[in-house]
């Protein structure tokens, strides 16, 4: 019979939670937290192919955002503009029912979903120095009027690729990596904190 | 520090003024200079402490190894530079005039042996008329051969200072930022622009390489703003700033690049200020800022230029404008009797000042032939003696200025009546004029133009947007202009932000006091000829005369460029921020041009030199890259595996047992392999889903073989060319449905694949409806191999396993230990395999299932060493292996794989008559006529050996290995006409004289039907 097995997140051997501490307890430099599981989905498609963009807002109970970098929400979906013709739908935990319900909306387009939440990991920063934090290996101003909240960018982190989200007013970012990448990138960040302190928070 | 330091300190530093000056008395920092200890307070930097102490003599010179002392103020000193700290949290060349002083600070002196004050090296000195310009050159040219055996002993004698003998055990920073504006310098004109613009709501950064702010005016006494003190107006500036959450103020940092469209590096000394015990836990030691600004305003000031004289390097022969920052900044006076020595008006605020103080200003030695200006008429008023029309025609004194010769000057410069007085003094100040930091306006490709009437060159037209130069660095040399021109530039920065900054209600109140007039003379003559009974030195740094100068003219260089390379002037780690404008004079006069005819030697970063760890940030040990580990990795380390680095992966190499080495482990996993059943991780393999109606059409266009026929549910290995022709990548592609395929990559080539694919849809396909997502981390894959694979696997999948139903070279979804997953039944090994791919988030869980579950037929973890084995055995190649990017599918005997009815990448180029010549190296197989020994990777192969070399070599080893499924040693080789060659004997000779018969043979060792892959 098949057994229940474990699910094992990308920075699983680093032992975080038993390592978290409470927010209010993160002090004024930099929250760190490894966030649980999403599903994601890569999509794709023409956004002028009328089957296309209504065929996406059916199954995201949201029109596609068409300018890169904004970001779309209905209920637990969000859909981040990464580039021309390309999207990243994520939320809840059930990555092929999301895939599913896509496919089955797009049928007959000229589309394209894959599965991607398994190959990703997302790091939270968050605190009053997460954006300087985050400044010394990238590039992009995280200054409030250059990247408001309800934005996203692809860019690096020191030498790996990355896509931050700013979800909401708070001082804190989303960093989503490739899951092989999240060692190096839990490490750097940990490290660039280093001078403001840095505390473990829950995922 | 206790109670009674101050007066101990006032005792100890003779030289130091009882008041007055931006130090606190009231605590006292001990410090060690070589081998004494000394005392200063904090404000202090080395430079001023070592003088209040009565210290001149810091270092010998470069080449001659002359005493020298402390020159200037600022970071354009030449000679006071010394070694900081111990090995290895040392550091060589720090300026003494920007080391900030902190309590146990440790410096020693550079360049000299045994000591500073006796140094061997001095005999440079004597010998100097045998050590001209170009010297090294014209010496070690001849025999080539010695040059080796030359520069040993040339550079156990050249350098200044110190490296570090271990690791830097600090550790540092870099950053990104982002600003509206910038301003680089914060003294009046600065601070000024900086204010204006950020009232208007600019964000800004003001960069200041001094850990005050104020500029110019942290040395002037008198100066007022808005009658009352200029500091006052500082603090209130800085205040102000400071409270302002979109201004960021960078103190201790030099700007020392500039870069198109207003990007900029910025080095920032954070913790070299405190005592190491006193410098916070997780504080980088430097930081480097690569800033991106939409406006830059440099309020970089100018520099004093020196007069160059005979013998005008001895200690205590200092910048007017320095000998008057120690004075007022620093309350210390570098001397008792003084003589300053000027062309211009300027040298006088600093003879009033030391006067002021006390000093006894011998004589006021003027170039000019009448004393004038507002501060020449206030020296007569207040009694100085004044000798106008006169020269400073040589110095005196063995290690520091003793006394000094005067004379009348010639109406034109060029000469001196008489030999003159002598004048005791142990400080003499000189000041030739001023020289704009223009520095960051020309790394920016900035123009400049001559000023005549300053003599010197001011920014002219900036090549940037958005850039201005305000200030003396702009020529705006009075403290008015320099307000006022601060102003207009933050609100013209401002309002090019589309920001408004309104007018302030009053135009701040200053003194606007220029240097003119002023008489310029680039090299002041003696009683004796240049070069003769002393030296003029124009780059102290360096040791370079005005003499080498004129030689590198006679000797028939022209460009300035071309005589500062044969001089060395302006080369040191100061890069002539003295000396520069100076020899350009000398070169214009000799040359008979006029001086902006001869041009500038060309500006380039850095400013002043910057750390390597700076650069390096947080680019090392484990961060200096990416360790990319799949999610089984913790399983392979729990289990004893040694890795290996495949581009940035680090993979299971192999799994050694208690007393197993490499041979012997490997072929316990490829035994295993063969006989039961092995696992290994193949999650690096890279993926890449192709999805849309034309996604079969892009396969055909990019592999070799045809697609379009591919069944959904089966698999097909394909062959990537690149445009050349020769074999980019391989890898086993399936269809997944009618409209999506998984393509699978060598793990080094999935990024480099991907780029490919979407280059040519991008840019040559963009009809095909195709897209491409990577998918490489979205499955961990494990590979079951061996006899026993099928058993084993179909203990935990829901799926019928038998051939009939799961073919070779097909794939189906199904569960593995109640996890969804793909499995393909490919197979690198020659076995009967299957690729499983589960979320990658269950990797680890599958695969112990599947190793608890295979426990009872020995299933055997392998790594990637007995997998290139395994696959050699079967002949199959690796791409970057068997391949190196001139290798074609004929080349590899892969025929087969190309089709000669459709068009794909690379074909064209195989129809080149160079493609068919039956010469090109082709891949065979070597057996060793002695089976036992094992040919290295890489080893040269010939036809025969001879006594004369080069032996013609006639192909190369690409992958050896002892199989013991063969029990014998396999070689695969790329040689010369390969397959004529099946069955004759080639040789690999090796290191030592040893030479191994080798016979060629199909590439082929093991299960050569095929069976085992199909069973």
């Amino acid at each position: 019979m098949p057994e229940i097995l474990e699910h094992h997140s990308a920075l699983a051997h680093l032992g975080l939670a038993a390592r978290a501490v409470a927010t209010r307890d993160a002090g004024q430099g930099v929250g760190l937290a490894e966030a649980p599981y999403r599903a994601a989905v890569n999509l794709r498609g023409r956004l002028d192919d009328a089957g296309f963009a209504a065929g996406a807002e059916q199954a995201l109970g949201c029109a596609l955002p068409a300018e890169v970098g904004a970001v779309a929400t209905a209920g637990e979906l969000s859909a981040l503009a990464l580039g021309p013709g390309e999207w990243l739908v994520v939320g809840g935990s059930d990555g092929p029912a999301l895939r599913a319900r896509l496919l089955a909306a797009l049928e007959g387009v000229f589309a394209s979903v894959v599965e991607v939440g398994q190959q990703y990991a997302t790091i939270r920063i968050a605190g009053p120095k997460a954006a300087e934090t985050l400044q010394k290996g990238c590039p992009l101003d995280f200054d409030a009027a250059a990247f408001p909240a309800g934005r996203c960018a692809q860019s690096l982190l020191s030498k790996i690729d990355v896509l931050v989200w700013k979800r909401s007013e708070e001082p804190a970012f989303e960093v989503t990596v490739r899951r092989s990448f999240a060692d190096y990138a839990w490490r750097w960040l940990h490290d660039a904190a280093r001078e403001y302190g840095v505390a473990i928070l829950a995922g | 520090m206790a109670q009674s330091a101050p007066a101990a300190a006032r005792s100890s530093q003779p030289f130091r003024l009882s008041e007055g000056g931006r130090i606190d008395r009231s605590r006292s920092l001990t410090f060690r200079f070589d081998d004494r200890e000394l005392t200063g307070h904090p404000g202090d930097t080395l430079a001023s402490a070592l003088l209040a102490n009565g210290v001149h003599l810091v270092g010998r010179s470069f080449k001659y190894h002359r005493p020298r002392g402390i020159v200037t103020a600022g970071a354009e000193e030449p000679n006071a530079l010394v070694q900081v700290g111990r090995d290895p949290r040392t550091e060589p060349n720090v300026r003494a005039t920007q080391l900030e002083l902190f309590d146990g600070l440790g410096v020693s002196s550079q360049n000299r042996w045994p000591s500073l004050e006796f140094d061997v090296g001095g005999v440079n000195n004597l010998l100097s008329r045998f050590l001209p310009a170009g010297f090294y050159y014209k010496t070690f040219m001849w025999p080539a051969a010695a040059w080796e055996t030359y520069e040993k002993a040339i550079r156990q004698a050249a350098g200044l200072g110190l490296a570090p003998s271990k690791p830097d055990p600090d550790h540092y920073d870099k950053t990104f930022a982002h600003c509206d504006l910038l301003v680089v310098g914060a003294g009046p004109a600065g601070l000024s622009a900086a204010l204006t613009a950020a009232r208007a709501g600019a964000r800004v950064v003001v960069a200041e390489q001094d850990f005050l702010l104020g500029g110019d005016l942290l040395s002037d006494r008198t100066a007022k703003i808005d009658g009352r003190p200029a500091l006052e107006w500082v603090a209130e500036a800085e205040a102000e700033l400071r409270a302002s959450d979109r201004v960021r103020i960078l103190t201790r940092t030099i700007c020392f690049a500039a870069y198109d469209h207003n990007f900029f590096a910025l080095h920032e000394r954070v913790t070299d200020h405190l005592a190491p015990a006193d410098r916070p836990e997780g504080l980088p030691r430097h930081r480097l800022w690569k800033l991106r600004t939409k406006q830059a305003i440099f309020a970089t000031g100018a520099i004093e230029r020196p007069l160059v004289f005979r013998d005008n390097d001895r200690p205590g022969i200092l910048l007017a404008s320095a000998a008057r920052s120690y004075l007022n900044r620093w309350g210390v006076r570098a001397g008792s009797e003084a003589v300053v020595f000027t062309g211009n008006d300027s040298g006088y605020a600093t003879a009033l000042d030391l006067k002021a103080v006390g000093v006894r200003v011998n004589a006021v030695v003027d170039l000019r032939a009448a004393a004038e200006g507002p501060l020449s008429e206030a020296a007569k008023a207040a009694g100085l003696r004044i000798l106008a029309g006169h020269a400073v025609t040589g110095t005196e004194g063995d290690k520091r200025i003793a006394r000094l010769r005067a004379a009348p000057l010639d109406a034109d410069g060029k000469g001196v009546r008489g030999s003159g007085q002598e004048i005791a003094c142990d400080l003499l100040v000189s000041s030739a004029g001023w020289s704009p930091t223009v520095h960051l306006h020309c790394q920016a490709k900035g123009s400049l133009a001559w000023d005549e009437a300053h003599a010197c060159y001011l920014p002219d037209r900036s090549m940037q947007k958005g850039q201005a130069v305000i200030g003396s660095a702009a020529g705006a040399f009075g403290l008015a202009s320099c307000l006022a021109g601060g102003e207009a530039a933050g609100r013209e920065a401002a309002g090019a932000l589309g920001l408004e900054a309104k007018a302030s209600r009053k135009k701040t109140q200053a003194e606007d006091r220029d240097f003119l007039p002023m008489r310029q003379l680039y090299c002041v003559p003696s009683d004796k000829p240049l070069g003769q009974g002393g030296k003029h030195f124009v780059d102290q740094q360096n040791d370079v005369t005005a003499a080498d100068l004129l030689l590198a003219l006679r000797e028939g260089y022209r460009s300035i460029e071309h005589v500062k390379r044969y001089t060395t002037t302006g080369m040191g780690t100061d890069q002539g921020k003295l000396g520069n404008l100076n020899a350009i004079g000398i070169v214009a006069e000799r040359l008979g041009l006029p001086l902006p005819e001869v041009g500038v030697t060309t500006y380039r970063a850095p400013y002043t030199p910057v750390s390597f760890g700076a650069f390096a940030g947080r680019d090392v040990d484990a961060l200096l890259d990416p360790v990319r580990t799949t999610p089984i990795h913790s399983w392979h380390e729990r289990n004893g595996a040694l890795f290996e680095d495949v581009g940035q992966w680090r993979r299971a190499w192999y799994y050694p047992k208690a007393g197993e080495d490499l041979h012997r482990a490997v072929a316990r996993e490829v035994a295993a392999t063969r006989e039961t059943v092995g696992i290994m991780d193949a999650t690096t393999l890279g993926k890449i889903e192709i999805v849309g109606p034309d996604a079969a059409e892009l396969l055909n266009r990019v592999y070799t073989n045809a697609w379009s026929k591919l069944e959904v549910g089966r698999c097909r290995y394909g062959l990537m060319l690149k445009e050349d022709g020769m074999v980019m990548d391989d890898g086993v592609t399936s269809r997944l449905a009618e409209d999506r395929f998984l393509m699978t990559t060598t793990t080094g080539n999935a990024a480099p694949v991907l780029a490919h694919l979407e280059e040519w849809l991008q840019t040559e396909w963009p009809d095909l409806e195709v897209f491409l997502t990577s998918v490489t981390e979205q499955f961990a894959t494990m590979t079951l191999s061996g006899p026993n694979a099928r058993k084993l696997l179909a203990e935990l999948c829901d799926l019928d396993l038998s051939t009939e139903a799961f073919p070779h070279m097909s794939w189906q979804e199904g569960s593995v230990a109640g996890v969804p997953a793909r499995i393909f039944r490919i197979s690198f090994t020659g076995e009967l395999s299957y690729e499983i791919n589960v979320p990658a988030g269950h990797g680890l869980s599958v695969w112990q299932a599947l190793y608890r579950h295979g426990e009872k037929y020995g299933i055997t973890p392998y790594g990637t060493e007995a997998m290139h084995v395994l696959r050699a055995e079967k002949g199959f190649i690796i791409v970057g292996q068997e391949t190196d990017g001139s290798v074609t599918p004929l080349d590899l005997g892969m025929d087969w794989i190309v089709s000669k009815k459709k068009d794909f990448i690379g074909r064209r180029s195989l129809s080149r008559s160079d493609m068919a010549d039956s010469g090109r190296k082709q891949l065979v197989g070597l057996l060793t006529q002695d089976p036992k020994v094992v040919l290295p990777e890489g080893g040269a192969l010939v036809e025969a050996m001879r006594d004369a070399t080069p032996v013609p070599m006639i192909g190369h080893v690409t992958s050896s290995y002892w199989s013991p499924n063969c029990e014998r040693s396999i070689a695969l080789a790329l040689v010369k006409g390969g397959r004529a060659r099946l069955g004759k004997t080639v040789l690999c000779p090796l290191e030592g004289g040893k030479t191994v018969p080798c016979t060629v043979v199909e590439p082929l060792f093991f299960d050569k039907e095929g069976d085992r892959l199909r069973a």
